[in-house]
């Protein structure tokens, strides 16, 4: 019997540390990836839905390329893990909103190192925007069973707690936000509305449009601009862009275009008004529309066309339209940078769905 | 843009057998291997046939499982026993048919399977057929096939197996099998329930580096099913199988690893219930053979208790194979469906009747040489399908101490959009074609027998382009699907294995390589970054070494598996870490009279590796699962 078992151990062994041997001898060490700089833009690479593979990227306008998974990277390899639906900055700080995993990563600016990552009270959350000392942050909340979201809210973050102390209520499907005034404007998506938020006493008025609100943005001239879509709960005949006062809350004029898709950017003087829009059916190309915000119309012939455009941004300081492709999500996104004229300068590779700049 | 991704994607062998001698001392069951109906017509192909041995040690398994263990094709789960999808020779999830009795069993609504809904321990049989077969199959059959079956055992008297395993996780599973019948009839009843908690720990860290053990919640799984046969023998010539299967897999769904300690973990499920019911009949004539079946499926998904995905299917099935002469054999037959499906999404007066006729030929010029042809077409509403050709040839030696074939086949191979490419609201188009597929393949198999052992060796070639392959893009304001990708895959496979007797002893050991090269040739745009990359969650290495030592009554196996590095979704910036995983077993049989009883152990993942195979879903470490098995009246055949 022993010696039965003398034949069985060496063979063992023999598969083991052989099989061992063979598949574990080519782990690539990464090199310490060089922090990106001061200056530059983070772009956010969305991930794929229930794959965890959001991530940021860095361009560097100087050296025109781009540096992938620099939040990985920074963290000896601890991933953000969620969809990222986008970054808010503000004083030193990147806020990381992760809309499947309903937490708010803070990592430095400076280094890109992990801070915090508060998730009580945050349910899908989407965009932010800081007065003193508060961050607010729309949240879609859960879904109800038709997809309706009957249950979306504005986040209050105590900064320097970095914890949710409060909620405000708004519509449903609440996307962009932007304060002006002591005033919060949100972009209820899922409904036809801007709720207006006076910060004084947390007072909302609705103000009601003719298809759904997406993002906004300021044109330095007291109005804020909305992008229009259609929306897919409830078909809006017509999507397009329209200004409201801030002070007076007094609607300017709907102008239409096709299909506006909602991401939209503005330039330094306030003047010009990029929006991302999308041919029509069965065209399958994107385009970005150059909008002028003082005769209020579109440019006939678009700035920029492409396959997948998903977002866009304008570097105020350097007058760069920075546009991302998202692959339809199937693989690694591109991005492409332009002057202001539209003219191609760059394109790079960043993670999966980029879907926003951050110029920092 | 996020949203509609959602809806979209929630709507979206080792062929060595263990011993096949019996010698005097080794005592084992005996193995049974059993044929294939369509195997004649493809004699070109690779065909890797499971073993009755491998089914009873990996009883409480799944499909997925036995892909694993005993082929080198990829199998990709999203969690430990959560949803499993294939991808063999480099190909997509939906690029591989699988078949009970000759039904296709891949959802209409996604074109895919789930892996672990196919529970072992119903099936006397399991064949992975390697490359692309549409010609014989129709849809789907690309990257490969796989059939699941039974097949009349004809037993006098009654046979009973009872099986019990419990292992680590809280998994619980039983069986029970019936046989009875007198050599005219025959009746054999399987069912089984399993359970598995699925609560594993797994470790992380936290923001600032310190390590965490993190119990696995929301992953429970609790299927049961059963299959009912009754087999009768008609006259001297006719046979009739009524079968059905009931099956029902509740699954929570495994979320991504907790990025903190405190992390909320939020509960998804899937409920997913099945009925198949088929009659065949089949009456041998002097020189044919007719085959008929009806059967009725019915597919039924349940979503976090909202959204539902079922289909109900009635399907009729005809063919005849006639010996035109001793080397003629000529097989014809038709095929057709009928579809109703119900999903949210499509439209509600929606049926689809789709049909096929197919046409195969097996010729042999001699004792060594065989030809074989197939053709088949599918014909559906709106949507352009090929004809689908394939043609092969084998050259055979036998000897008495030597076997050797070498085959060759090139085929087209196509995949019909599935139901949401087509009736999606209004973002499903009818005029999509189907996918198509081209391969080539060589291979070479060689058996030498010795005084007390033998040697085998398998190796196969293959080439592959998948064109047309669906993909889904923003179109307009929505997403829709187009004719979109193109994929080149080449590939070479190897299989050895070595057994040997000797007095009290067998010994076998072997191994499987797999090389697959699997590249995007064209994208989703015409700058797709990601074209010239190796696809997503596809290994280009995939090896198994195995060893069984048999002493008396006792078994001890040990079995080294490999999955090599795979990319994420992001094929550039995302590697997913190889792994290798080793588990061992130990069974004893114990005969007493005509019965035996059975007892396993095994140990999995034996050096506790911490792995994943879908990046950021944690996988169990070391882990064990005890069986035994109670045969009565096991020798009364």
């Amino acid at each position: 019997m022993m010696s039965d078992m003398n034949i069985v151990r060496p063979l063992f062994f023999l598969l083991v540390i052989g099989m061992t041997a063979i598949f574990s001898s080519c782990d690539k060490g990464k090199g310490d990836e060089d922090l990106p700089k001061k200056t530059g833009v983070l772009i956010t690479n969305e991930g794929n839905f229930s794959f965890g593979n959001g991530s940021v990227s860095f361009y560097d306008e100087e050296s025109m390329t781009v540096t992938n998974n620099v939040i990985k990277n920074a963290n000896d390899g601890a991933e953000i893990g969620a969809l990222v639906q986008s970054i808010y900055q503000h004083d030193g700080i990147g806020y990381l909103l992760c809309n499947d995993t309903d937490k708010i990563e803070f990592f430095s600016l400076d280094n890109y190192r992990f801070l915090a990552n508060p998730e009580d009270n945050i349910a899908v959350p989407r965009y932010m925007t800081v007065v003193g000392d508060k961050g607010y942050v729309t949240c879609w909340g859960p879904y109800d069973d038709n997809y309706g979201l009957p249950d979306s809210y504005i986040a209050v973050l105590d900064l320097a707690a970095k914890l949710v102390v409060d909620t405000l209520d708004c519509g449903s499907g609440p996307e962009g936000i932007f304060a002006l005034n002591n005033k919060l404007f949100v972009a209820n998506s899922f409904e036809t509305t801007v709720s207006v938020i006076d910060l004084s006493d947390h007072s909302e008025t609705k103000i009601n449009f003719d298809a759904a609100p997406q993002y906004l943005v300021p044109d330095g001239q007291g109005n804020i601009w909305i992008s229009l879509a259609s929306g897919w709960l409830f078909p809006a005949e017509k999507s397009g862009i329209q200004s409201i006062n801030a002070s007076t809350l007094e609607k300017g004029s709907f102008v239409h275009t096709l299909d506006v898709e909602g991401a939209m950017a503005i330039n330094a003087t306030g003047e010009k008004i990029y929006l991302l829009t999308a041919q029509i059916y069965p065209e399958t190309g994107t385009a970005i529309l150059e909008f002028n915000t003082s005769t209020k119309s579109f440019v006939e012939e678009p700035l920029i066309t492409g396959d997948n455009f998903y977002g866009i941004g304008y570097n105020v300081t350097t007058d760069k339209i920075y546009v991302s492709d998202s692959k339809a999500f199937s693989g690694p996104g591109q991005i492409y940078v332009y002057d202001a004229t539209g003219m191609l300068l760059n394109d790079q590779v960043t993670g999966i769905g980029p879907n926003g700049f951050v110029f920092k | 843009m996020r949203f509609r991704l959602l809806v979209l994607s929630l709507t979206c062998l080792s062929y060595v057998t263990i011993s096949q001698a019996q010698t005097d001392t080794v005592e084992l069951d005996e193995v049974v291997i059993e044929g294939l109906s369509f195997e004649k017509f493809a004699t070109g192909s690779k065909i890797r046939k499971s073993d009755s041995l491998q089914l009873i040690s990996l009883g409480q398994g799944t499909l997925s499982d036995y892909m694993r263990q005993n082929t080198t094709v990829y199998i990709r789960e999203q969690g430990n026993k959560m949803l499993a999808s294939v991808s063999f020779r480099g190909t997509g999830a939906s690029h591989t048919g699988v078949f009970w009795h000759g039904i296709n069993l891949n959802s209409l609504s996604l074109g895919t399977s789930d892996f672990n809904g196919y529970p072992l321990f119903l099936f006397d049989n399991i064949a992975v057929q390697y490359g692309g077969a549409s010609s014989i199959h129709g849809s789907d059959a690309i990257g490969g096939s796989i059939h699941l079956g039974s097949t009349p055992h004809w037993i006098k008297g009654s046979k009973f197996h009872i099986r019990q395993d419990v292992g680590s996780f809280g998994n619980v599973f039983s069986g029970i099998k019936v046989n009875i019948g007198n050599s005219k009839w025959e009746s054999k009843t399987s069912i089984f329930n399993r359970i598995l908690k699925n609560n594993f720990t797994y470790g992380i860290k936290d923001r600032l580096g310190d390590p965490y053990e993190i119990e696995q919640e929301n992953a429970e799984v609790h299927n049961y099913g059963l299959i009912q046969e009754f087999n009768r023998k008609i006259a001297h010539n006719g046979y009739l199988s009524m079968k059905g299967w009931y099956g029902k897999n509740d699954h929570q769904i495994q979320p991504l690893m907790v990025t903190s300690p405190d992390q909320v973990q939020t509960g998804d499920e899937i409920k997913d219930e099945n009925l198949r019911l088929i009659g065949e009949y089949e009456h041998y004539f002097d020189n044919s053979i007719l085959s008929s079946s009806v059967a009725y499926v019915w597919d039924y998904q349940l979503f976090n208790q909202s959204d539902v995905i079922e289909t109900k299917r009635l399907i009729g099935n005809i063919s005849d194979e006639i010996s035109i002469s001793n080397a003629t054999i000529l097989r014809a037959g038709a095929n057709t469906q009928y579809i109703v499906p119900n999903v949210w999404s499509y439209a509600e007066s929606l049926t689809e009747w789709r049909s096929d006729i197919f046409v195969s030929i097996d010729q042999s010029f001699n004792e060594n040489w065989h030809i074989n042809a197939n053709v088949r077409k599918t014909f559906v509403p709106f949507t352009s399908s090929p004809i689908a050709p394939s043609l092969s040839a084998s050259y055979v030696i036998n000897k008495p101490l030597t076997d050797l074939t070498f085959r060759a086949r090139a085929e087209r191979s196509y995949r019909v959009p599935t139901f949401n490419d087509r009736y999606w609201g209004d973002q499903g188009r009818m005029d999509l074609s189907s996918e198509n597929g081209y391969s080539m393949e060589i291979g070479h198999n060689i058996k030498q027998r010795f005084r007390q052992s033998s040697i085998e060796f398998d190796v196969s070639g293959y080439y592959m382009i998948v064109d047309d392959w669906i993909a889904w893009k923003p179109a307009g304001n929505l997403w829709r699907p187009f004719n979109q990708k193109k994929v080149e895959a080449t590939g070479i496979e190897l299989n050895g294995n070595y057994t040997m007797s000797m007095h009290e002893w067998m010994l076998e050991i072997g191994g499987m390589y797999a090389y697959n090269r699997s590249i995007l040739r064209e994208g989703i745009t015409d700058d797709d970054p990601a074209v010239g990359y190796q696809l997503p969650y596809t290994p280009r290495h995939r090896a198994i070494l195995f060893a069984n030592i048999i002493y008396k009554k006792y078994r001890f196996s040990i079995n080294d598996n490999y999955t090599g590095q795979r990319y994420g979704i992001d094929v550039i910036n995302e590697e997913v870490d190889h792994y290798l995983l080793t588990d061992i077993g130990l069974s004893k049989n114990f005969s007493i009279g005509k019965h035996q009883i059975s007892v396993e152990g095994q140990l999995l993942n034996v050096f506790d590796v911490e792995y994943q195979n879908v990046n950021r879903y944690a996988m169990p470490g070391r882990n064990y699962v005890l069986s035994i098995n109670f045969l009565i009246n096991n020798n009364d055949e």
